[in-house]
């Protein structure tokens, strides 16, 4: 919390609710997200680059053709609240949410230290953190495709495929994408969703040297 | 798709709505993530989103039919013993309508099914059925190219060339040997394109027989048989 700045506008933020629902159409869980108005955002001042790559289906589709010949698993991991882990380069002041301003400092703004979600540098500030982060682990960017990351290892190899939050995970090794897991639990908030069964609304069913997506 | 049935811009039947038609559209290209055999019919129909008629309409309802009586159907990848990339490239000479252009279209594969496709409507105008051609193999040339660096990157060996197959043979000839003719010299920067990644042996086209062209589903409404066999070559089928 700091005292509202003079120079600079101070964004509006408000809360979005959502419901998620089964498939089945039973409530899974109620959600409650604090996001920005990202329309007061001015270019040049409180954001500047706002792209950040995301895997390409032929890559993907390109990766489960190989899975199927080497009879690999592929897993997926998703990490939570993704966009709250991404830092922040600029500076930027949002106001305090609603039904939790403090007492006595109703004037104050809330300085950002990480990004919250619809921040127009959100995906990006998330992007440059997970690119660092896999690539302190090990793994080597490829350059033909920013969202493909391969970790070799004598004969080991682990493959990573960034969708935004999601992961998939394949590789050789079973215990080696155990270990990453663990890796990454200990520095985000992640789900393991176990073998791919559906991403970006593909279907996948796995067998023995054998993938089918529909 | 009616494989009679040449869409056009003015068919001289009532425009309809557009939002709705847009919507559809929308539909049948998200599909085509799993499901390449529409995915001409959906390039197709998108030519006409800003005036789309009756007739449109009801060759996009046919295509709902379609999906709706092959909904389980997807792409298989199995363990293939040639584990290889290889592509194939075709195009339909002038096969639009409004402005002649010709569509052209591509496909990857690793030996079973496809995972790399296109179908595109060229944006220059094809003088002949061979420059038709020639466009649609440097499109595949240039996709192969980048897959070939991701193979890379993930550290499978490629031992041999890439072939693309195209079902010209002109197009081949010409590509070894670009001599100066009347009839290729307004693409002659493509022309030494091909010459050149075929000279360092990285990807190299080959000839393959119409009949066999897979890459035609790509290009044109085909006949249910032709269609069907085609299709299987593609890797998709139901589960």
């Amino acid at each position: 919390m700091v005292d509202r700045p003079q120079n600079r506008k101070v964004i509006g933020v408000k809360w979005v609710y959502r419901t998620k629902i089964n498939i089945d159409g039973s409530i899974n869980k109620h959600k409650a997200r604090l996001v920005v108005k990202e329309y007061a955002q001015i270019f040049g001042v409180d954001y500047s680059d706002t792209f950040a790559p995301v895997a390409r289906l032929d890559t993907i589709r390109l990766l489960l053709a190989i899975t199927a010949q080497e009879n690999w698993k592929v897993y997926q991991l998703d990490v939570k609240s993704a966009f709250f882990n991404g830092f922040l380069q600029e500076e930027i002041h949002v106001e305090q949410p609603e039904s939790y301003i403090k007492e006595g400092e109703e004037d104050k703004v809330c300085l950002l230290k990480k990004a919250l979600y619809e921040l127009k540098q959100a995906p990006r500030a998330w992007y440059s953190r997970i690119d660092e982060h896999l690539q302190n682990l090990g793994f080597a960017k490829s350059f033909s495709e920013s969202t493909l990351y391969v970790k070799q290892n004598g004969a080991n190899i682990l493959i990573i495929s960034l969708y935004m939050d999601d992961l998939l995970v394949t590789g050789n090794n079973t215990s080696l994408v155990e270990k990453f897991k663990q890796e990454m639990m200990e520095v985000f908030e992640m789900t393991d969703l176990g073998l791919m069964t559906f991403f970006l609304g593909m279907e996948i069913v796995e067998d023995e040297h054998e993938v089918f997506i529909c | 798709m009616n494989q009679k049935e040449k869409l056009c811009k003015d068919d001289g039947t009532d425009k309809i709505d557009l939002a709705h038609f847009k919507i559809l559209i929308g539909c049948l290209m998200y599909l085509t993530a799993t499901r390449p055999d529409i995915l001409n019919a959906a390039s197709i129909l998108s030519r006409f989103m800003h005036y789309a008629s009756e007739l449109h309409l009801k060759a996009a309802k046919r295509v709902i039919r379609y999906v709706k009586g092959t909904c389980n159907f997807g792409i298989k990848f199995m363990r293939s013993k040639e584990f290889k990339l290889i592509g194939f490239s075709d195009s339909d000479w002038g096969g639009s309508i409004d402005d002649l252009k010709s569509p052209s279209g591509y496909y990857f594969t690793l030996g079973s099914g496809v995972f790399s496709w296109c179908s595109k409507k060229q944006e220059t105008v094809a003088q002949s059925t061979v420059e038709a051609d020639f466009v649609a193999a440097i499109a595949a040339v240039n996709q192969a190219s980048w897959l070939r660096k991701i193979l890379i990157d993930l550290n499978l060996e490629l031992k041999e060339s890439t072939e693309i197959l195209v079902d010209n043979q002109v197009v081949i000839f010409i590509s070894h040997n670009p001599v100066f003719h009347g009839k290729t010299k307004h693409f002659n920067i493509k022309l030494f394109f091909l010459k050149e990644v075929q000279k360092d042996g990285a990807i190299v086209l080959v000839y393959y027989k119409t009949e066999d062209q897979a890459a035609d589903i790509f290009t044109k409404p085909l006949p249910i048989s032709k269609f069907e066999f085609l299709r299987a070559k593609l890797g998709v089928c139901s589960y």
